[in-house]
């Protein structure tokens, strides 16, 4: 039995237009293995209609921060209406995909602390106090906040990969890259201003 | 019986749309016999309603790794309401199928598969203590063998269902 600690709860993620399936799931696999985390396939559904596939798949990452503390990050990915198409990109053809994105991320803190001293009810009363009301002396605080900074990580990235298919046709092909990233910037702000 | 280690834990895979379900049997059954595994069929169930035939099954592989170890893989596959269609393409008629698929699998390390160290208390505690300390490389290696060929099951099976795949590699 471990104790589990939201630290996210449920924050989206979602895109409409063309992106890359592979690249996605690349740039996924590549920002969790660069916080550290063991990936774990749960859960992948896929329905075929006419207008277009639509995809499900869960993901659990995990990451083990200190005795007994683990970071857990669930991701709930929904590509809907998902086709494939040759668009010009770059100026090249390229083989992409087309749909909309929709990316839930779950944050957890699991610690399996059960049986251990300080979860005897009079040292897990005085700890909660004085982590409340004096000064957060665990670290459970700071883990929360990693797992945190890590789904915002993992966001920034994903978006960048796929803003870069949004700004790569003909038509926007001047817009450089500090607008891309200026955007990410102040799509983060913005979550993190929501998130307040 | 020894400890009963759970490697992959209800990992489920579902498809809508066309397919054949002989064909996904046989994709199963393959992979086993190729790589030796001892096959047993625990449920077989095939119902018939208006709606289309709902198939059941529990398929519950494994292979004895060494005298001490035994590796197991369960999948329960569900059909659900399984309808022929004929399908035209590139000229020719094929007859398939539609419906729901629905996969689980699950994947289990068994230590003591003889029952030999689990009868007297201090050989049980002599086991645990040699599993953990000196061999529990064997315990992670054939881990990753039960969790490669239930990897292995599912590429396959979404290979064939042509599938969008993620994949742990990059």
């Amino acid at each position: 039995m471990v104790e589990t600690d939201l630290a996210v709860d449920a924050k989206e993620l979602r895109y409409k237009g063309i992106f890359k399936i592979d690249e996605l799931f690349k740039i996924i696999n590549k920002s969790a293995e660069a916080r550290g985390y063991s990936k774990n396939e749960k859960r992948s559904e896929e329905v075929v209609t006419e207008a277009g596939r639509r995809v499900f798949l869960e993901l659990r990452l995990k990451k083990e921060v200190g005795s007994g503390a683990f970071l857990s990050i669930k991701m709930r990915i929904t590509l809907d209406s998902l086709t494939e198409k040759i668009e010009l990109i770059s100026g090249q053809k390229r083989n992409v995909n087309r749909g909309d994105v929709l990316i839930i991320f779950d944050g957890w803190l699991e610690t399996k602390y059960e049986d251990r001293y300080h979860l005897a009810p009079i040292r897990f009363f005085l700890k909660g106090l004085i982590n409340k009301y004096v000064y957060p002396i665990l670290p459970e605080g700071k883990y929360k906040s990693e797992v945190t900074t890590d789904i915002r990580f993992i966001e920034s990235e994903i978006l960048k990969s796929l803003k870069v298919y949004r700004h790569g046709d003909e038509e926007s092909k001047r817009i450089s890259e500090k607008i891309v990233q200026k955007e990410i910037e102040d799509d983060i702000s913005k979550s993190m201003r929501h998130d307040v | 019986m020894g400890e009963s280690y759970l490697v992959v834990d209800n990992l489920k895979f579902a498809y809508e749309g066309l397919f054949n379900p002989e064909e996904i049997y046989n994709i199963v059954t393959n992979l086993f016999y190729e790589r030796d595994w001892i096959w047993y069929e625990k449920m077989n169930q095939e119902e018939v309603t208006p709606s289309g035939r709902q198939i059941r099954m529990i398929l519950k592989p494994f292979i004895f790794a060494t005298r001490y170890y035994q590796l197991g893989v369960q999948i329960r596959i569900h059909m659900i309401n399984l309808k022929e269609v004929e399908v035209e393409h590139g000229g020719k008629t094929f007859r398939l199928h539609h419906g729901v698929l629905r996969i689980t699998y699950s994947g289990e390390v068994i230590s003591d598969r003889k029952k030999e160290w689990t009868k007297k208390p201090l050989f049980w505690f002599l086991s645990i203590i040699f599993e953990k300390y000196f061999f529990s490389d064997r315990k992670e290696k054939y881990s990753t063998k039960v969790k490669e060929t239930i990897d292995d099951l599912s590429t396959l099976i979404k290979n064939y269902l042509n599938t969008y795949k993620y994949t742990y590699s990059h």
